[in-house]
């Protein structure tokens, strides 16, 4: 039987080798990416014991050098992009979930709901779903437990859709709309796969009526002279660059 | 016993291996990319636009999780638009999938993705991450040396073919392909009872965002049989794969295998499209070279055919 080194990529290998030296620098190089990609991939349990054994049996100062060194470590390997922790279909979820994204317009006393016209939530075509859509559901699970991304998304909702039926926009609210799955067992007895009810709440409501509010100055500014709107581009610039 | 021990050592990771294989790879990924680019194109200033849903320009709420210094986008923000950036990345794409100025492409390529990752990590999916992935081994090796633009400027000018790659970061890909599996495999069976218990695929069928799209009959029919033959055939694919593809009676049959799980889940799931392509396009850089010589003979096999039955069609309509 051939050996994994003769039978990759075909029959004997050629034998021409690089220097040594290279040999050893990549030899060096190899173990130390492995080892930084093994330890990113363990589970967080298996990080704070080594810590906790390092805080308790070495002294202080070499132990701050430990940590140190795999900040750096883990640093370097986030630069490179060899820090990805993979999972394919690990933890499945056991219930369906979807956002169902409100602009709340108005005062409280003539407030007006609108579902506003996003992707997953509103009628799209099967060309515009299967292209201009694709990266919806992966941003929607990002966010699911990320308050600041909900945030982030919100604002720019308001951004978007800043007024409706002359009313300004005061809120972004997300609900979620859950349906559970029948465990297998039971599916299989009844023939079907869900539970009959869905269950609705509201996750957040995020105020940001400033962000609409600019949206609207901004867009008044676009009938103005092109120096106002020079001066409004280069603040937002300015903004950014302060942040 | 040492020095068998380094001689297989060297001849494992600094040996010269044929560079067919991995031109397949280029073609392969770049050709996904590509399409992945002018898929990403309608929402390219929504996800990546500093008023798009990073929302930098809101000033009271700084986000540190987006636009990371890492990002190319980062440090061009306000002087250069980014709609600029979408046909740089594209050209880039391009150019390294016909193996055009090919390392230049492929660093190109690496910091486009880069920027995209580190600007908005909310869209981040697993294509993204196997393409970076692949792209910095890549860096180490001449991708263009065949069945490129770059081998047929050289020819033009008289130079030497380049038939063959250092292995090194030929193995680094491969390894870290297999480890893909083997991380996530335990991590499977910890999170997930299903995976044990072979009723995984009945959470995967039923997801509405990650599911079979309503083929609930996968689940439900015969008990639910074909779920738990679904299931452990996943598992014992994903198991066999990272030790026997190195074993050469066993490597087509486990190549095939997975491929065939992965290209299964990416016309039938939505959403994982890209990814599971992706993971079937760095498969190619198992390929040996009495694979690629196969694959070339039956390409040729098949042409020939259709040539043929050509010629035969024109000669019988050329005679009626």
């Amino acid at each position: 039987m051939t050996t994994p080194t003769q039978s990759l990529q075909g029959s004997t290998p050629s034998v021409s080798l690089p220097p040594r030296w290279q040999r050893i620098a990549l030899s060096i190089a190899t173990l130390l990416i492995f080892t930084t990609i093994c330890w990113c991939n363990l589970p967080a349990a298996a990080h704070q014991a080594c810590y906790q054994w390092c805080e308790k049996n070495l002294p202080a100062q070499l132990n701050y050098r430990m940590r140190q060194s795999e900040w750096y470590a883990r640093y370097a390997a986030h630069i490179g992009g060899v820090d990805n922790r993979w999972q394919m279909y690990g933890g499945q979820s056991r219930f369906n979930w979807e956002f169902q994204i409100y602009g709340e317009y108005g005062e409280d006393n003539e407030r007006v709901d609108r579902l506003l016209p996003l992707p997953r939530q509103s009628e799209r075509s099967l060309l515009t779903r299967w292209i201009v859509d694709f990266k919806e559901a992966k941003f929607y699970l990002n966010i699911y437990n990320d308050e600041i991304g909900r945030e982030c998304y919100a604002r720019y909702l308001a951004r978007q859709f800043p007024e409706h039926q002359g009313k300004p926009l005061k809120n972004i609210r997300f609900d979620m709309r859950i349906r559970y799955i029948l465990p297998p067992y039971v599916a299989v007895s009844k023939q079907k796969l869900f539970e009959d009810d869905f269950s609705t709440f509201t996750r957040d409501r995020f105020a940001v009526s400033q962000d609409a509010q600019w949206a609207l100055a901004a867009t008044a500014q676009d009938s103005a002279p092109a120096a106002l709107l020079l001066n409004t581009v280069s603040q937002r610039s300015q903004v950014v660059e302060d942040r | 016993m040492f020095d068998r021990l380094i001689q297989s050592w060297n001849t494992f990771w600094f040996s010269r291996l044929d560079a067919r294989p991995l031109a397949m790879f280029r073609i392969a990924i770049g050709g996904l990319f590509s399409i992945w680019f002018l898929f990403i194109l309608p929402n390219w200033q929504r996800f990546f636009a500093g008023d798009g849903i990073v929302s930098l320009v809101s000033a009271d709420f700084p986000n540190n999780r987006v636009n990371g210094p890492l990002s190319l986008f980062h440090w061009t923000e306000g002087w250069l638009p980014i709609e600029i950036f979408w046909p740089i990345a594209f050209a880039f794409c391009l150019a390294f999938t016909f193996g055009f100025y090919t390392r230049i492409s492929t660093l190109g390529l690496l910091l486009m993705i880069n920027a995209m990752v580190h600007r908005n990590p909310y869209i981040v999916h697993g294509e993204e991450l196997v393409i970076r992935m692949c792209l910095l081994y890549c860096l180490f090796m001449d991708l263009g040396s065949v069945w490129s633009i770059d081998a047929w400027r050289r020819k033009q000018h008289g130079k030497s073919e380049r038939n063959t790659i250092l292995a090194w970061p030929i193995r680094m890909m491969q390894i870290n392909i297999c480890l893909i599996y083997l991380i996530s495999l335990p991590f499977k069976f910890y999170d997930d009872a299903g995976w044990v218990t072979g009723d995984a695929f009945h959470w995967t069928v039923a997801s509405e965002m990650w599911g079979l799209g309503g083929m609930y009959w996968i689940t439900l029919w015969g008990g639910g049989i074909l779920r738990k033959c679904f299931t452990f055939y996943t598992v014992l694919i994903e198991t066999l794969f990272p030790t026997l593809v190195w074993f050469k009676p066993c490597r087509r049959f486990v190549l095939a295998g997975i491929a065939a799980l992965h290209i299964g889940i990416g016309l039938l799931v939505p959403n994982v499209s890209f990814f599971t392509f992706s993971m079937v396009c760095t498969f190619t850089a198992f390929l040996a070279r009495e694979d690629v010589d196969l694959m070339l003979a039956v390409v040729g096999r098949v042409r020939r055919s259709l040539l043929s039955l050509y010629m035969v069609t024109k000669a019988t309509n050329a005679s009626l």
